[in-house]
């Protein structure tokens, strides 16, 4: 196959496909045709090509894999023409929250209050409505509380290829204070992450185990689905 | 309540912390989020907080959201005392040999930490907007794909529980719940009858009397009787003080009994 119809190939492929196409998946499709090397230089080629042509849409790596996507300014028009409001933007309660479990996933729900100071189980709430985060078991602590995760929908919201694509949290400590104690910093930032090691995350070792703690999740939720309910009920 | 936007803001130059304040509205998003502001408001080092200070500050935003009628979340209160406490730890004498740790440290943390988070979240509102205008193809069938191919691996907790709630509510709307029909026990006829004949025999009567020894269905059967029977005109009732006893007393007019069972509607 020349290296044209290679590109060819891939394009098809990536016009048709339902979710991100991965780079893998294509070296592995395209073996006896150059392999990675060669799908990397062809995928590289669409999206210079998408790009010089400024059209309407472009060539995007977003959570794991590569997808054809509208260009952020043809919005208006797109939103115009299939008569769509389009979501609403987050509010900065939950833009806090959600940065909060995309850096220190898994994180359970007092966890998240404790960081931010404010009680955040509403804002979970709306988060896990939005897709933007999901359940990943429960932690082994006093009362087994729901551990959350960033979902691939956060990532192809936010145009990330992989949550470790996020910024050092570090890069983020733009401080307030002018003189800056510097020994400080160094001792904050040497201080260990309070991560979660896997021996603290519940794993359910059987498939009958697995169907117990869903249908136990099932039934911690439901509370929270009849609290949204009464709220959308009060609205109406 | 734990999220919404509580935002006093002290518009005086903050030199005299005596000063009156004046309350606008920008918008907090927690204590932690309050106190940021206070220190970069006054200016202070967040490695060396003036706590007597930060404290008044915070405990006068406290007092002006009372002022203006916003409920203060727990939260902030919380906080409010968590800083007295700090306070006074500081004034704790301490040994001078022995460095004790700066009551302050864990609050300075909490407070670096938080920053850190609050400035990722306002990188993701610019990007939340940004990516808003970016639309991908929604999926649809390949060509020969049969329905047998239902990809669960994206299938969340709250897709499942979202799927329950809608089958629920459908089921709700087609089995209305079943309703319990009692038998009319008590007939309003018959205790029109009952009434009837008591004032017949002596009148007038004490209503409270009437009513002693019943329960509430045949309470509600009396009343309602009762007032049919004025409405009839075969009795009437007096009451000679606010809220003294009711008299029952018959009427000159004569009324014809068998129509008592018209009002057995129930």
């Amino acid at each position: 196959m020349e290296p044209n119809d290679l590109r060819a190939a891939i394009e098809a492929i990536l016009f048709v496909s339902n979710e991100p196409v991965r780079t893998e998946d294509l070296a592995e499709a395209f073996a006896d045709e150059g392999g990675l090397d060669a799908v990397i230089a062809q995928l590289e080629e669409i999206k210079r090509n998408v790009e010089t042509n400024i059209g309407g849409f472009m060539l995007e790596q977003a959570a794991g894999g590569w997808r054809f996507a509208t260009r952020a300014e043809h919005e208006p028009t797109l939103k115009k023409y299939f008569d769509r409001k389009g979501q609403n933007r987050l509010s900065i309660a939950a833009l806090e929250t959600l940065a909060i479990v995309a850096y220190r996933q898994p994180i359970t729900a007092p966890e998240v209050s404790e960081l931010r100071g404010v009680n955040s189980n509403a804002v979970i709430r709306t988060l896990l409505e939005r897709h933007m985060i999901r359940v990943a078991g429960r932690k082994n602590v006093v009362g087994s509380p729901f551990l959350y995760k960033t979902t691939k929908d956060f990532l192809l919201h936010f145009g990330l290829n992989d949550i470790r694509d996020l910024p050092r949290l570090e890069e983020f400590g733009d401080l307030i204070g002018e003189n800056i104690n510097e020994e400080l910093v160094a001792a904050i930032e040497s201080a260990p992450e309070p991560a979660i090691t896997p021996a603290e995350i519940t794993e359910a070792s059987t498939e009958e185990e697995a169907a117990a703690n869903e249908a136990a999740a099932l039934d911690e939720l439901r509370v929270a689905a009849d609290a949204v309910q009464s709220d959308d009920n009060q609205r109406e | 309540m734990s999220d919404e936007e509580i935002q006093p803001v002290p518009l005086a130059e903050e030199e005299e912390s005596e000063e009156a304040y004046k309350v606008t509205l920008p918008s907090f998003h927690g204590p932690l989020d309050l106190l940021l502001h206070l220190i970069k408001q006054h200016k202070v080092d967040i490695y060396d907080i003036p706590i007597t200070l930060i404290t008044e500050q915070y405990t006068a935003y406290l007092d002006a959201m009372e002022e203006l009628d916003l409920e203060v979340a727990a939260d902030y209160i919380y906080m409010a005392a968590l800083l007295i406490n700090i306070k006074s730890r500081m004034l704790l004498p301490h040994d001078e040999e022995a460095p004790a740790e700066d009551p302050r440290q864990e609050l300075v943390d909490r407070l670096l930490e938080y920053q850190r988070f609050k400035a990722v979240a306002e990188t993701f509102a610019e990007l939340d907007v940004v990516r808003m205008g970016v639309w991908a193809r929604p999926p649809a069938p390949l060509p020969g794909t049969t329905d047998a191919e239902i990809d669960m691996s994206d299938v969340g907790l709250f897709d499942l529980i979202d799927a329950f709630r809608t089958a629920l509510n459908r089921y709700k709307a087609n089995h209305p719940e079943a309703m319990e029909l009692k038998r009319l026990v008590h007939k309003i006829s018959d205790k029109m009858h009952e009434l009837f004949e008591k004032v017949k025999e002596k009148s007038p009567i004490r209503l409270q009397w009437f009513l002693e020894n019943r329960d509430r269905d045949e309470l509600i059967a009396v009343f309602l009787g009762t007032l049919e029977l004025v409405r009839l005109g075969g009795i009437s009732l007096q009451q000679s003080e606010l809220f003294g006893d009711i008299l029952i007393a018959r009427t000159e007019k004569e009324i014809d009994a068998a129509q008592f069972a018209l009002f057995d509607h129930s």
